[in-house]
């Protein structure tokens, strides 16, 4: 129990020097007000041009076509971070020694610094992006059941965290990671279902995607926030595709561990 | 006279070159990665058809192809203009900006070529392929297509140069603010797809307005030999954006330097 | 008068955020403007193949005037001519006659050899092959560089890459060159040979103004300082006219037989006018400073041998950090 309640105390502590930080340049975070509402914007059009004369497409309706994107835009805005350029940024410039001499896990430093810099995304992202879908936009993003989509988009942003993060452990091995850490986030985006959603891809391709971690990114806690989870023609209830989005975590936090207890042992400290 | 200019082009190329093979397996990575990104829009129009709908009044090839066209002209524009926006970038939080001010050429001909990126260069090919393999499941445009597609992304191209320059001037007043380009993103991502889907009053603003329709929408449309009124406004309307943005990049170097003469 | 500048003033402003949270979104709406006076109306000129040390606390002033002098910065008034021309109006003829070294700002491309940035410089600079060749081959022995200019930057030591800066910066042959900091981090040996290096180009009648806070480099290489504070030239002499600044003063250590100006207790006893106690290593041993003006030194040294017997005695000048001290603190 102490060690948890310590463990809270750090993450309150760094988050709020994160938020404190980052709270210097929160008109770059203003941005989002642009930059959200105008890709959601090229969605209205591009849907209600496809939809004249269908019903459905891909399993949703206009509307829920509408919803699906706001949901998603919302949703990336309460959990997105980057971890994996602040890792790589530290162990490229050697900066990384400072952190290595600290009594403490860099991975859950990240994470609370991920708390601060959100819980700021929290007020100059998401709260006026929302209001921007629901006043300009009319659409009512309330989530069917809020509890399991509050618990699913927890789960989210703490899995996002550790691919990222797991991203980021490459620089162990790698000068630069550039290449590697633009691939894995297109991949990463594009098998979440932020271009499209997941339904239209191929069934096949829909069934292998459901064992890898990143339609837990996005996919699965937006068909949360809409009430109704199906992938690959199979449809799963909420709590139950909930419990599995759990698990991933700690298979996410598995990896993280493997990568991380092989890559330390590559660290030289060089550029220091 | 001239060769000294050109000579400068050519060792830029080389330095651009030398820099990425310095670190070749990130270098083919990212050469690859910025041509799948490019492909996803396409992609989303793939599942889209394939889903059984389409863009009213477009056919899978033709929608494709204005994004075939969007390809090709991000892959001559963003190699040799966007390392720009990164140069300005660094040099304005570094504060190292007056070394290209000691310099006796023109900072803007400096700065696009010391941010020349080769790795860019896999868009134009994956464009030039893409507009290739759609065209070629299309009717095989006339002549006066052909001339009026060159000289729409010739336009293209001056219109994203213009883009270049109001984000890298953009950052001497905001000094590090790495997101210019997703809101430079954001207003593009409305030069994708066919004019269409968007009411008349919008169409007309992404002609004479802001003239996204020029960079993708009629190039395409002039090998479909669809012709309408609003390209011949954008005409004009190109030429004034990428002033525009010249103008603004002039305007915020003399602000740097101190204002005035 | 090869440089001159009348009157140079240089009204920056800047807005002010604020700190706490209330004001910073006051600061959305409202936000208030603040002035400052970095140059006040500054004059002084300089000769072909000077080499003055600038020098100055951090806010002085002095890069501000370095920026109006490389043309990259304009002032709010004054004049400036430099080699006949207005920096900033004529920027591109007048950049191709200077040079700049900015010790913490690399003009080198990290991952490629220093040689090919040369290239880039001759294609810039627009110099013929045959001059490029000549000049680069001759400043790359003197530097003795030849080796490590073929490898990429990043492999090369802080004074190697110094070195290749300077070259970089010489390439075109200028009639001025601009230092800042250009000896910050260096070892000794590469500082030395960088300063050989100054002086060598600058007996061939280069011009170089230095900034820097080592004094190090000050005393070795100018002849004549500038120093500036609060926007405005506080002292403008030969070096060793700056020591002369604050009267006569010598720094004496003597050791003495016995106890030197205190007694068998261990009390201070009163030093001769215009002496004072500096530091005292031991009964026997101490530090004076002594303005001659008050007291010369032949008397002073004459009561130290009556009063305690003289063992040892050295006599320097007031170094010049004191003096540079002194400057910094006046208003």
């Amino acid at each position: 129990m102490r060690s948890i309640r310590s463990s809270l105390k750090t993450l309150r502590a760094v988050a709020f020097v994160t938020w404190k930080e980052w709270a210097a340049y929160r008109s770059h975070m203003l941005l989002s007000l642009v930059v959200g509402p105008a890709f959601f914007l090229a969605q209205v059009f591009i849907w209600h041009a496809v939809f004249a004369g269908q019903e459905t497409l891909g399993g949703f309706t206009l509307e829920g076509m509408l919803l699906y994107y706001g949901a998603s835009s919302v949703i990336y805005y309460l959990t997105m971070d980057f971890a994996d350029w602040n890792l790589q940024m530290l162990i490229r410039s050697g900066r990384f020694l400072t952190y290595i001499l600290r009594p403490m896990s860099h991975r859950f430093f990240a994470f609370s610094q991920k708390v601060g810099h959100r819980m700021l995304g929290f007020v100059f992202e998401f709260l006026p992006v929302w209001l921007i879908f629901f006043f300009v936009f009319r659409i009512r993003l309330i989530p069917a059941e809020p509890v399991w989509t509050l618990i699913s988009v927890a789960l989210s942003f703490v899995i996002l965290f550790l691919i990222n993060y797991s991203t980021g452990i490459l620089a162990f091995w790698m000068t630069r990671t550039d290449g590697i850490r633009a691939l894995i986030r297109l991949l990463r985006d594009l098998l979440a279902g932020v271009f499209i959603p997941l339904s239209f891809f191929p069934e096949a391709v829909q069934k292998v995607l459901f064992f890898l971690p990143f339609q837990f990114v996005s996919y699965v806690p937006v068909r949360v926030f809409l009430g109704s989870y199906e992938l690959g023609g199979v449809a799963i209830d909420i709590p139950v595709i909930v419990a599995i989005q759990a698990g991933m975590v700690l298979v996410m936090l598995l990896v993280t561990d493997l990568l991380w207890r092989l890559g330390i042992r590559k660290f030289t400290g060089a550029g220091v | 006279m001239k060769h000294w200019t050109w000579m400068l082009f050519t060792r830029s190329l080389r330095t651009s070159f030398a820099e990425r093979a310095a670190y070749r397996g990130d270098f083919i990575l990212s050469f690859t990665v910025s041509f799948l990104l490019e492909l996803i829009t396409p992609l989303v129009t793939l599942l889209i058809y394939n889903a059984g709908t389409s863009f009213p009044g477009w056919t899978m090839e033709e929608a494709l192809l204005i994004q075939a066209v969007f390809l090709l002209a991000r892959g001559i524009a963003f190699p040799l203009f966007f390392g720009m926006v990164w140069i300005v970038f660094d040099q304005a939080v570094q504060g190292t900006f007056e070394i290209t001010l000691l310099k006796p050429r023109s900072p803007l001909l400096l700065t696009m070529l010391r941010g020349i990126d080769i790795e860019g260069f896999s868009r134009m090919l994956g464009g030039i392929l893409l507009v290739a393999f759609t065209v070629n499941r299309l009717p095989a445009p006339p002549l006066s297509g052909w001339l009026l597609f060159i000289l729409f992304v010739s336009l293209s191209i001056l219109i994203l140069f213009g883009f270049a320059l109001i984000l890298a001037a953009s950052l001497f007043v905001w000094i590090g603010n790495a997101r210019v380009i997703e809101l430079m993103e954001s207003i593009l991502v409305f030069s994708r797809y066919p004019g269409t889907i968007f009411a008349k009053p919008l169409q007309w603003a992404f002609a004479v307005g802001i003239p996204l329709s020029m960079i993708a929408l009629f190039p395409a449309e002039a090998l479909l030999g669809r012709f309408s009124i609003q390209m011949f406004f954008a005409i004009p309307a190109s030429l004034v954006f990428a002033g525009a943005g010249y103008l603004f990049w002039n305007r915020m170097i003399r602000r740097y330097a101190g204002g005035g003469g | 008068m090869q440089i001159d500048v009348t009157g140079l003033t240089k009204v920056y402003t800047t807005w002010n955020r604020g700190s706490t949270f209330g004001e910073v979104i006051k600061s959305i709406v409202h936000r208030n403007k603040s002035e400052v006076h970095a140059l006040k109306g500054i004059d002084f000129s300089i000769d072909k193949g000077e080499l003055v040390g600038f020098l100055g606390p951090n806010g002085a002033g002095k890069s501000t005037t370095l920026k109006i002098l490389t043309g990259v910065l304009y002032p709010t008034a004054g004049n400036v001519t430099v080699l006949g021309v207005c920096p900033w109006k004529d920027r591109k003829k007048y950049v191709s006659q200077i040079g700049a070294v900015f010790g913490q700002k690399s003009q080198l491309v990290w991952d490629i050899p220093p040689v090919d940035s040369f290239m880039m410089n001759q294609a810039i600079y627009r110099i013929p092959e045959g001059d490029f060749r000549r000049t680069m081959d001759r400043l790359t022995d003197m530097l003795a560089v030849r080796e490590q200019m073929m490898q990429p930057t990043r492999n090369l030591s802080l004074g190697e890459r110094m070195k290749c800066e300077f070259i970089m910066a010489m390439l075109h042959n200028p009639k001025i060159v601009f230092l800042d900091e250009p000896t910050i981090g260096l070892d000794v040996i590469a500082k030395d040979k960088i300063r050989e290096f100054i002086h060598e180009m600058n007996r061939e009648g280069v011009t170089f103004i230095l900034t820097t806070h080592d004094l190090d480099d000050v005393e070795r290489l100018a002849r004549r300082v500038i120093v500036v504070n609060h926007g405005a030239i506080v002292f403008d002499d030969e070096i060793t006219a700056l020591r002369r600044h604050f009267g006569a003063k010598k720094i004496v250590t003597a050791s003495g037989a016995t106890a030197c100006f205190c007694d068998d207790a261990g009390r201070e006893l009163p030093l001769p006018a215009g002496v004072t106690l500096l530091n005292r290593l031991s009964p026997t041993d101490v530090e004076l400073e002594c303005d001659t003006t008050v007291t010369d030194l032949s008397a002073l040294i004459r009561l130290i041998g009556d009063t305690s017997g003289l063992r040892d005695l050295s006599v320097q000048e007031l170094p010049i950090e004191t003096v540079i001290k002194e400057l910094y603190n006046r208003d």
